[in-house]
């Protein structure tokens, strides 16, 4: 007797509390891919949910084409909102399937949103346990869902592959990559701002405001100084052949602290194949040091004194010179960083 | 208590569950508020601070006896009997709540809160009310495994994590340290458990050892997840997560195709707070009916777990828990270390004397 108690007890909890509430069939979703946010009227966002059609997809994935030029892959709905939870509810109502954003990949901003302030749309993201903090961050130059209509890639048939290959071109060294865990982790954030014609340049945030950007050479210094440079060519001279470089070693950074303004010294380790035959190896080494030492130079002149932001993160190595961070908050380094003194030093050696 | 007795192996896998449980829920979000970048030495400080004061008391204490055995005078007995019970009851409502609202938080946005504590309700329940050796053998199984996942998930979310985000050592200076410290060491109040241990080991001659493996595992998992949120961002973050371990999971990425361990991490969890619950409502039952001489403690099991998953479920709490369990902070430290301290000290002098 008791134990057929124990068994209908036992069978009485696994029908009652299984969760029923939380059930979600796969046919019942929109997977949003991209959430994209603009300014709108009234203090509100104009945000665009883009997800994908399956079956449009999954047919072109069988054929190995997409299934008829008429079909579209992929559908954006937008709605005004004041924060991105109204907007899913909102979007909720106009459409027949619950907005999920739990595989969402990208997330991108206006450019005029960018420039005013990004902090509570970010923050509202980084809280949300759907989103992951491998999401991609990007800046439209213009609107963001003018970007997200014009999205098009005859070399991927899948959306959610498109994201993630285009915005993790880590083998690119033109481009940042940038994602939400970025902006948990730092107080300035690299994140690529997206052009006309899908090119890339990069945006520089500070506390969630955008004080500027840099072009694709400025971009490459970037990932010199920061150590995400693997590979790339480079151009140094329109007389001289181009150059597939490689980096050696992860650059050293050391800070001098010493003197009235800090020296901040980096050593670059690279080696390189000139794409074509040289004539005077010597010569040809001594201009490509010089050109990643102007490179890079450049912008760190541009970061001190027209962002007056540390982009490269030096700060970090600042800090291992201080105990406590109340001596390095009295150190001030947001103001001394504007008036460093840069010294590069490029080591450089063909291989072949 | 109990006729079982458990096992060496399984005393230390409980031990090792009850004092790590709390790094599933708020205690890496505390760790980071209270130490921010030094929360790497506070871990290994209160450790090390809890390691010396055990060992002290362990040494004072006559090997099969518990801490209410020791005491020998009747009100004090029962005084420290019903703080001790009243207090572990508070810490297992106040995890009831942190475990469920955590629950709800990372997957189950849409059942209702009370739903959720029903189902651990039901889950610590059923558990005490199995006994000593079902508590003792599913620890012994589960928690080694638990243990072994969360190291390979803890050390798999190390990519992009930056070893100088350490510094400054000293993060907001000694004192800041010192008081973290003393403050986390009421992260370990489970240790209480400990005390109470002897009278229902197999061999209590491993009592020592017992508490020094306890120790070493949960301080190695510990300084593990300190560690690893020492390194993840410089000093305070600006944005926190009220779910900072499975932000973390969630950062775990290798490639395209090796993602989304949160999935296990959710499975942990619940697994995790099984176990925790349904020993602490155990040890709660025991101890209360050790100290008012009730023979039969598993009659206390259901009204006690009642008690527990109804208070949990009051709405006062899903507005101050966050403020009770920062709070509790500050006192649960003297219940699992200066009283047993003090006590053992005592019984010392007395018996030298």
């Amino acid at each position: 007797m008791k134990k057929i108690a124990l068994v209908l007890l036992t069978l009485l909890i696994i029908l009652t509390t299984s969760s029923c509430y939380d059930s979600t069939e796969v046919d019942d979703m929109i997977y949003v891919l991209a959430i994209g946010v603009d300014f709108a009227e009234n203090g509100y966002y104009e945000y665009t949910f883009q997800s994908a059609v399956p079956l449009n997809i999954s047919s072109g994935v069988e054929t190995g084409f997409a299934s008829s030029e008429e079909s579209v892959t992929l559908q954006n709905i937008k709605v005004s909102a004041p924060n991105l939870y109204s907007a899913i509810d909102t979007t909720n109502q106009k459409v027949t399937k619950e907005i999920n954003i739990s595989h969402c990949k990208l997330i991108v901003f206006s450019k005029k949103l960018a420039q005013s302030n990004l902090e509570n749309q970010l923050k509202a993201v980084v809280q949300n346990t759907n989103l992951r903090p491998l999401v991609y961050v990007a800046i439209a130059d213009g609107l963001a869902q003018d970007y997200l209509n014009n999205i098009s890639s005859p070399f991927e048939l899948s959306p959610a592959r498109y994201y993630e290959s285009f915005f993790n071109k880590d083998y690119s060294p033109q481009s940042f990559v940038a994602q939400l865990y970025d902006f948990e982790k730092n107080k300035i954030v690299a994140v690529p701002l997206i052009e006309e014609d899908n090119k890339i340049t990069t945006s520089i945030i500070k506390e969630y405001t955008q004080i500027g950007t840099l072009d694709n050479d400025e971009t490459v210094a970037l990932n010199i100084l920061t150590g995400r440079f693997k590979s790339g060519y480079l151009t140094v001279d329109k007389s001289l052949p181009a150059i597939r470089l490689n980096h050696d070693k992860m650059p050293n950074i050391t800070v001098d602290t010493g003197s009235k303004h800090p020296i901040i010294h980096f050593d670059l380790s690279f080696y390189g194949t000139p794409t074509s035959i040289i004539n005077n190896k010597e010569e040809y080494d001594e201009v490509v040091k010089m050109y990643i030492e102007n490179l890079c130079k450049n912008l760190l002149i541009k970061s001190s004194k027209e962002f007056k932001a540390d982009i490269t993160n030096i700060e970090k190595f600042v800090k291992i010179k201080f105990l406590t961070q109340k001596d390095f908050e009295k150190f001030n380094w947001d103001d001394k960083y504007q008036n460093a003194e840069f010294d590069v030093n490029v080591k450089y050696r063909t291989i072949r | 208590m109990s006729e079982y007795k458990l096992e060496t192996k399984e005393a230390i896998a409980l031990m090792v569950n009850l004092l790590c449980n709390k790094l599933f829920v708020l205690a890496p979000f505390y760790l980071k508020q209270i130490a921010g970048n030094t929360a790497l030495i506070v871990t290994a400080t209160f450790y090390l601070v809890a390691f010396t004061l055990w060992s002290i008391c362990s040494k004072m204490n006559d090997i099969d006896k518990d801490l209410l055995d020791i005491t020998t005078n009747h009100i004090l007995r029962k005084f420290l009997g019903s703080i001790i019970a009243l207090s572990i009851t508070v810490v297992t409502i106040l995890t009831l709540r942190q475990y469920a609202e955590g629950i709800k938080v990372m997957a189950l946005q849409n059942t209702p809160i009370n739903l959720i504590i029903v189902v651990f309700g039901v889950a610590m329940l059923s558990g005490a009310f199995l006994g000593l050796k079902s508590i003792g053998k599913t620890n012994g199984f589960f928690v080694p495994l638990i243990f072994i996942v969360t190291l390979i998930l803890v050390f798999a979310t190390f990519k992009r994590k930056d070893l100088v985000n350490l510094f400054p050592v000293f993060g907001n200076g000694f004192g800041n340290i010192a008081t973290s410290s003393i403050i986390m060491l009421s992260m370990l109040f489970e240790v209480t458990i400990l005390f109470m241990l002897p009278s229902v080991l197999k061999a209590p001659g491993d009592f020592q050892k017992i508490g020094r493996y306890t120790f070493l595992w949960s301080g190695i998992c510990f300084i593990s997840v300190g560690g690893i949120y020492s390194i993840s961002s410089p000093g305070h973050q600006s944005v926190q997560s009220y779910e900072p371990f499975f932000r973390l999971i969630k950062q775990i990425e290798f490639g395209n195709f090796l993602q989304r361990f949160d999935s296990f991490f959710l499975i942990l969890y619940c697994i995790s707070a099984f176990l925790y619950l349904s020993a602490m409502l155990y040890f709660g039952a025991n101890i209360f009916a050790k100290t008012f001489d009730i023979k039969k403690s598993k009659r206390l099991i259901l009204p006690i777990g009642l008690i527990i998953s109804f208070t949990s479920a009051v709405n006062f709490l899903e507005e101050y828990m966050f403020y009770i369990v920062g709070k509790s902070n500050y006192i649960l430290w003297i219940i699992a270390f200066a009283i047993p301290l003090t006590i053992l000290l005592i019984s010392k002098l007395r018996s030298t004397e």
